[in-house]
């Protein structure tokens, strides 16, 4: 688990954290806020998206590493979103975020091949731990 | 002259005996008559006078046989004809009264019972020759009977009493409900001449709404139940979102300012403590809304319980005992589930125990077709008040707590087909007990 050390202090840069870039997709936009400042803090490139629709026009434009999706939202949920991704880039690592018991879209999403799936409210411990090991994976790859 | 006198001596002996002779023959003659009269005419009479007094008296037994024709005899046979003809009705009346699957009885103005029909028998335990003769009130023991007597009810007014409800009591002094009609008996005149009273055993029936009372009441829990479940499995997934976003502020916020006020750290604290405890609510509650489907599959009970208690941190002050019987026949249970009830009830054993310690007992035996687990604790004990709505979703006497544990426990317990039952004794403890039934294929073997 992740502690305070890994939030990026003012003036610190973290190099190789800067590789990673990451979209959070979530139509709350509290969630959107809080979410790319930890992880903007956390040394990690953030885009935000507000549905499925917007995720997938990103996706389009530019390549991300991971994507935290949130999985109901209006228009198109977040399982039909990781559908049409993927046919754009099948390198991008999903993270499914749910506060509902979607079991069925979970399933879905998991024969879909996503990374992992976390329920809200999840300590941000959590999802930066996730981010790190990725981070640490894609780091050893590269090597 | 002599021999004139003596012929005349002898005419007048003659004629006086001519005469003695039609005297005697005139009478034996008479007395003949008389008794041929008699024989043809008086005694049948007679007999028919003592076949009539017999039958007043209620004797139909008897048929009259006269031999000689005539028309006595035509007489006797109409006598005979109506001895059967009343016969015939007495029967039938009989076989009616028989036939009639309800208790029937009659009685006379002193209320001494003059007819006990057979299903009156077999209701009430007593035989006819035992209760003909004896008051009806006494027999029966109604709880009514003293102050609103349904055929003295029925004599007063005239008119018959329907359906009055009363309870009875048979020769076992088990009580019966009975629900009763009665109606007066009346002479030609509509003299009262007594009462006759037909009941019916109304247990049954009793037992039947008793039961569907119970299951509608059931239905509209489950109703209530389903209805709170969908609007707490909908505020609990909303809840979550807002909550995430608040964690993600306190955390966001406490990274940010590490060396700022120790207050700040202190009510940052605060919040992430209070959004775990505000999801583990949002669990309590969504966990109560999964119970209404049950997955059994045959599980070693034991098992489960190790299981719980190996996930269970209990305060140090606290300890368990086990006395888990070996070799118990599989269960059908939804393993998860059960593990919930066993989690659910050693917390609240503890929790009675919090101040003072203790020991929570935990206790597995097969007992007639069914496994038994006995959870029982040394702690505070449960006031007979709060006894009964102790598995009342949202009653509870913790300080943090919103009262499901219970409800969602017995919810469990009720699709596993199983039983759960509580005994407390305020100051020494409580303990809950769990039936639940055999696994079918064993369940022949261990019965």
């Amino acid at each position: 688990m992740m502690n305070g050390k890994t939030i990026k202090k003012s003036g610190e840069t973290i190099e190789k954290r800067e590789k990673l870039k990451i979209l959070v997709v979530d139509d709350q936009s509290g969630m959107r806020e809080t979410l790319s400042d930890i992880l903007q803090d956390a040394g990690y490139v953030v885009e935000a998206a507000v549905d499925g629709y917007c995720a997938i026009k990103k996706a389009g434009k530019q390549f991300f590493d991971i994507i935290l999706m949130d999985v109901i939202m209006p228009g198109i949920n977040g399982v039909e979103a990781i559908k049409e991704i993927k046919k754009l880039n099948s390198q991008t690592k999903f993270i499914l975020m749910t506060a509902y018991s979607a079991e069925t879209l979970i399933n879905e999403a998991v024969k879909l091949g996503i990374y992992q799936y976390i329920n809200k409210p999840f300590p941000p411990e959590q999802i930066i731990s996730i981010l790190e090991n990725i981070n640490k994976n894609k780091t050893k790859n590269d090597e | 002259m002599k021999k004139s006198h003596i012929d005349a001596k002898d005419a007048w002996h003659s004629s006086h005996l001519w005469m003695v002779a039609i005297f005697i023959m005139a009478t034996i003659l008479g007395l003949t008559i008389a008794t041929s009269i008699s024989i043809s005419i008086l005694r049948p009479l007679k007999l028919l006078d003592d076949s009539a007094k017999l039958i007043a008296g209620g004797n139909l037994k008897e048929l009259l046989y006269i031999q000689k024709k005539g028309e006595i005899t035509s007489l006797a046979n109409s006598f005979n004809q109506m001895i059967l003809s009343l016969r015939h009705q007495i029967r039938t009346s009989k076989t009616i009264l028989e036939a009639i699957a309800d208790p029937i009885f009659t009685v006379d103005m002193a209320m001494n019972l003059t007819y006990f029909s057979p299903a009156c028998e077999k209701l009430s335990g007593y035989t006819s020759k035992e209760v003909i003769g004896k008051k009806c009130y006494e027999i029966f023991k109604s709880d009514i009977c003293e102050k609103q007597c349904a055929v003295k009810s029925s004599a007063k007014n005239g008119t018959p009493t329907y359906n009055v409800e009363v309870q009875m009591k048979t020769k076992d002094q088990k009580s019966i409900p009975i629900m009763a009609s009665a109606s007066s008996i009346k002479d030609e005149q509509g003299n009262i001449m007594g009462g006759c009273e037909v009941f019916r055993n109304i247990s049954e029936q009793k037992r039947m709404l008793r039961e569907l009372k119970e299951a509608e009441e059931q239905l509209i829990i489950s109703e209530k139940m389903a209805a709170l479940g969908r609007l707490a499995s909908c505020v609990s997934h909303e809840l979550r979102n807002p909550l995430a976003i608040i964690q993600n502020s306190a955390y966001y916020l406490k990274h940010k300012f590490t060396d700022q006020d120790a207050k700040l750290h202190k009510h940052l604290g605060i919040i992430e403590n209070e959004i775990i405890s505000s999801n583990k609510i949002i669990d309590e509650l969504l966990g109560f809304c999964r119970t209404t489907k049950s997955e059994l599959a045959s599980n070693d009970i034991n098992k489960v319980i190790e299981l719980s208690i190996s996930r269970i941190q209990l305060k140090p002050n606290i300890t368990i005992e086990k006395n888990l019987a070996p070799e118990l026949p599989p269960v059908p249970l939804d393993k998860e589930q059960i593990h919930q009830v066993f989690v659910n009830l050693i917390s609240n054993a503890e929790y009675s125990m919090l101040n003072n310690g203790g020991k929570i007992s935990i206790t597995s035996r097969q007992n007639k077709g069914m496994v038994e687990i006995e959870i029982g604790d040394q702690g505070c004990g449960i006031p007979s008040s709060d006894l009964k709505k102790l598995f009342d979703p949202f009653f509870t006497t913790k300080i943090k707590g919103i009262g499901l544990g219970l409800a969602i426990t017995k919810s469990i317990i009720q699709n596993h087909h199983a039983n759960i039952s509580v005994n407390s004794v305020v100051g020494e403890g409580t303990s809950f007990f769990i039936s639940l039934p055999i696994a079918k294929e064993y369940s022949k073997t261990v019965s």
